[in-house]
């Protein structure tokens, strides 16, 4: 069993530890005043932990938890109160009623995302009285649902000490399920989403389903405080569930942290063990959490759990993050294996942005097996003809054609799952992900396992889990396995640079798009992109390549295409190009004497050492 | 019907009035701000209290416009300037800090009863077009229409509402040509809350002066905001009095219950169908 194995199944230990801890309390005399305290910082971590996940991980800001959490605790007090008082029955119906809740803000509000989606949800938590009230007597109007009964599972009426086992457990279980989801690809996809869209679709994950999801995941816990809290008193009314719940649940994820899981559980402790406790704290908590809210967004991002996890790093953990700033080629030989190239055709696209054609009727072939590189002076078209071929830009008119599939007209995320792969002008790489989780991105839809299969850990989960090793091998082949558990926005720009190939290869993209992958690189991490270029044009990639930097293009290109003004100016090898008039009185200038040669040293002396 | 329509234009003015204050800041600072309305209720709880102490009329506006504009200029030195370069709308979660601080003093100061703002004297209502209305129904649309007519004109003549037009184009091209977006952004937040101040008066004089008014206000005028088109000030105006006389109606023909629902649907259904509202420009992707 290697090391990362038995960690993995000690933190399940360690959540079965605090299981039993916890459950034992009652017999080892813990009063019923302050079990309650307990179980008021479970329902509250539960709601938070939703707001994480949509906040900290999504990007997204929802001020709906306290809606779904109504619909919860409404659900399960007409249910037990009308004769379906079985604790699974009220819990599986509440998480229904949540979601499509949930589901109902979010289609609209997500659309827009950011003020629309917050406010959005916000709105939900105004309409509640509303709601409750037009029900009518069901749900007991403005004066609130009173009498509901005592819990029952199986028939069993639990006592005061079997509510709060239960309250306990479902929390446990949840924030298992929760970690699990966090800590797959799909936690990594969501941060990805966070960071940038537009990298995301890159990557083939569809902004809006993604965000979908999440906030519909983020409903379920919201409606299990709901239906949890509903049997605390045996009492709701519409007052328990308006803004200043929305308020404080938001104050207790920022306070926490929203990046993380126990954060939640820690923001919510604070909360109820601190404010909640003191009367005169109570009438100045607005003013208090508002604080928290200004200095929280202004100053910590990360919350009380960040700030430890920094401090545990910096002076227990001493992660040697600055030697391995810098990463070199050990590995000579370079074996990418092989990659299935498909051949790229654009023929007459064409591309107008109000009026100014940006691209106008270009054909561009670039074959499996070959590196075409696009060269062409600023403001000719290379990066929207790469744009193009990504699907960022829709094409008003031509074709382009990846093997026998047509990319025009696809959103970029379905680009991508045909096969392509690109890095950008600046690398995106999300702030909070190491250089293996970076990579695990890649092709999220390929080998994928569902919220479902991650949250259970079911068998298509593993398998997930063993093409994120062949990321890692990749990254070892280029010389990155130093860097692997560094945090990858943290490296040198060269390293970055290389991480993002990596990701853009990783998962098996037949096409590779290279958006100025040279910039801003010194000469020995010239000749090792160079390397890496070749290695996978070897592999049989196709590689497409935008470039200002002609030594390198010729010292690797097998065709340049030179755009000018939008359109093709001349197409042929390194050497018809060169020796090409229009390009020579155009682009590179005349008797220069460009010939690449340094760079194609600098590979040779690599090599030969 | 003219009742509800009178009405529903009224209540209408105030949200339209919230919704320019959204678009001042949106303009200048590239922020929306959520305590605009939060300011407007603060303003009529310090205009309750100048009342309760013998001020005279003309002294409370000016007074309370820059004590509002000056608490604006805070908010925007504490919770939006630190936030510079930060992106992806992290002062949504800042000035709502502020509003729930203004809030919390609010009551904490006042407590959570409304306290009735006199500014006008007797309200007494009259027979119009075969409705009921109130004098101060047509001041607040009177107000509405005229604010909006001036900032305006502000946008399109005056160097500064042409300069808050280039930063919320581009703020880093704007400062490149020697705009300083920094104070742009601080008088922005200054001039919201000398409208806000202003305005608190007429508007507390219809809502008295009540703490837990002001989220409603802040939504709707969003939703104004929103169905008028994100940016534009006669959009703000418009969509201000279209949905005041929409929930007016659902109010009056559907049910009491059904004045906020029906706002809900139609906010849902402007960003399903025209995110970018009426007057909005589609590319100005929402911050």
């Amino acid at each position: 069993m290697n090391l990362l194995e038995l960690l993995r199944r000690r933190a399940y230990l360690g959540w079965l530890v605090v299981a039993v801890v916890m459950v034992s309390l009652p017999q080892v005399g813990v009063t019923l005043t302050n079990l309650r305290q307990i179980v008021l910082i479970c329902i509250m971590a539960l709601a938070v932990s939703g707001l994480n996940l949509v906040y900290g991980f999504a990007g997204e800001l929802t001020l709906g938890q306290a809606a779904v959490y109504a619909g919860g605790a409404y659900t399960t007090g007409y249910l037990a109160s009308n004769g379906y008082n079985d604790l699974f029955v009220t819990l599986t119906a509440s998480v229904v009623v949540g979601l499509v809740i949930g589901v109902v803000t979010g289609v609209p509000g997500l659309r827009m995302g950011g003020w629309m989606l917050a406010i959005m949800s916000f709105f939900l938590v105004i309409l509640i009285p509303s709601v409750i009230n037009i029900i009518g007597t069901p749900l007991g109007g403005f004066s609130g649902l009173t009498g509901i009964p005592r819990v029952k599972v199986l028939g069993h009426q639990l006592t005061d000490n079997g509510y709060y086992i239960a309250v306990v457990l479902v929390t446990l279980v949840w924030f298992v399920i929760l970690r699990n989801v966090v800590r797959s690809r799909h936690g990594v996809a969501l941060l990805t989403l966070k960071e940038s869209p537009i990298l995301a679709s890159s990557l083939g994950m569809s902004p809006y389903a993604m965000k979908l999801k999440a906030y519909a995941l983020s409903s379920i816990p919201a409606a299990l405080a709901g239906s949890l809290f509903a049997y605390l008193d045996g009492f709701i009314a519409p007052e328990s569930f308006g803004l200043s719940l929305s308020i404080t649940l938001l104050a207790a994820s920022i306070l926490g942290g929203t990046v993380t899981i126990v954060g939640a559980i820690v923001g919510s402790a604070i909360i109820i063990l601190g404010p909640g406790n003191n009367s005169t704290f109570q009438e100045y908590s607005l003013i208090a959490y508002g604080a928290f809210l200004v200095i929280g967004g202004v100053v910590f991002n990360d919350g009380i759990v960040g700030l430890v996890n920094k401090l545990w790093r910096r002076h227990v953990k001493r992660t040697p993050v600055e030697a391995a700033a810098t990463a070199a080629v050990v590995d000579t030989t370079l074996d990418l294996g092989t990659i299935a190239g498909k051949r790229l055709v654009l023929r007459g696209v064409g591309k107008s942005f109000g009026g100014v054609a940006a691209v106008d009727d270009v054909d561009l072939v670039a074959e499996p097996g070959q590196v075409t590189a696009l060269i062409g002076p600023n403001g000719s078209g290379k990066t929207t003809t790469l744009n193009l071929i990504s699907g960022y830009y829709a094409a008003d008119q031509g074709e382009i054609m990846l093997g026998d599939v047509s990319l025009r007209g696809r959103p970029v995320h379905r680009v991508s799952r045909a096969g392509v792969g690109r890095t950008f002008q600046t690398p995106m790489l999300p702030p909070e992900l190491t250089v293996r989780q970076v990579v695990s991105a890649a092709s999220f839809d390929r080998r994928r396992s569902s919220f479902v299969e991650s949250a259970l850990r079911l068998p298509r989960f593993f398998s997930t889990r063993r093409s994120d090793e062949e990321g890692a091998r990749l990254l070892k082949t280029v010389g990155l396995s130093s860097v692997i558990d560094a945090q990858a926005s943290s490296l040198a720009l060269g390293t970055r640079r290389m991480v993002e190939l990596v990701r853009a290869v990783a998962g098996g993209n037949g096409l590779i798009l290279l958006d100025e992958v040279a910039a801003g690189l010194d000469e020995i991490e010239l000749g090792e992109l160079a390397r890496i270029i070749i290695a996978l044009r070897d592999a049989g990639a196709t590689v497409v390549l935008v470039e200002h930097n002609f030594a390198f293009v010729s010292a690797i290109a097998d065709r340049v295409c030179v755009l000018a003004e939008g359109s093709v100016l001349s197409e042929g090898t390194v050497a018809e190009v060169t020796s090409d008039p229009k390009v020579l009185s155009s682009y590179l200038g005349e008797g220069t004497g460009v010939t690449g040669t340094r760079v194609r040293d600098a590979i040779d002396v690599e090599v030969h050492s | 019907m003219t009742t509800a329509i009178i009405s529903g234009l009224a209540t209408g003015s105030i949200y339209a009035l919230i919704a320019i204050g959204y678009n001042i800041t949106y303009l200048s600072a590239g922020a929306l701000n959520f305590a605009q309305a939060n300011l407007v209720v603060l303003g009529a709880f310090l205009t309750a209290w100048c009342y309760q102490h013998g001020w005279a009329a003309y002294a409370i506006y000016p007074a309370v416009g820059v004590a509002v504009a000056v608490i604006a200029m805070l908010e925007e030195r504490l919770a939006i300037r630190p936030l510079r370069n930060r992106g992806s709308h992290s002062e949504l979660v800042t000035t709502l800090g502020a509003a729930t601080i203004i809030t919390g003093t609010i009551i904490v100061i006042w407590g959570s009863d409304p306290i009735e703002v006199t500014s006008f004297g007797a309200n007494s209502p009259f027979s119009i077009l075969g409705g009921r209305a109130q004098p101060i129904d047509f001041i607040l649309m009177g107000c509405a229409v005229g604010v909006a007519a001036l900032l305006v004109l502000l946008v399109r003549r005056t160097s500064f509402g042409i300069a808050t037009l280039a930063q919320s184009e581009d703020a880093d091209a704007a400062s490149l040509r020697g705009i300083d977006v920094r104070r742009l952004s601080l008088y922005g937040f200054g001039l919201a809350g000398l409208l806000a101040g202003l305005m608190s008066p007429i508007v507390g004089n219809k809502t008295y002066a009540v703490a837990s008014v002001s989220l409603l206000l802040a939504v709707k005028g969003f939703v104004a905001l929103t169905f008028g088109g994100l940016g534009s000030i006669e959009g703000a105006l418009i969509g201000g009095l279209c949905i005041g006389v929409i929930e007016s109606l659902a109010a009056r023909y559907v049910g009491a219950d059904y004045r906020d629902i029906a706002l809900f649907l139609v906010f849902a259904a402007t960003l399903l169908v025209r995110p970018q509202g009426l007057f909005g420009k589609p590319h100005l992707r929402p911050v």
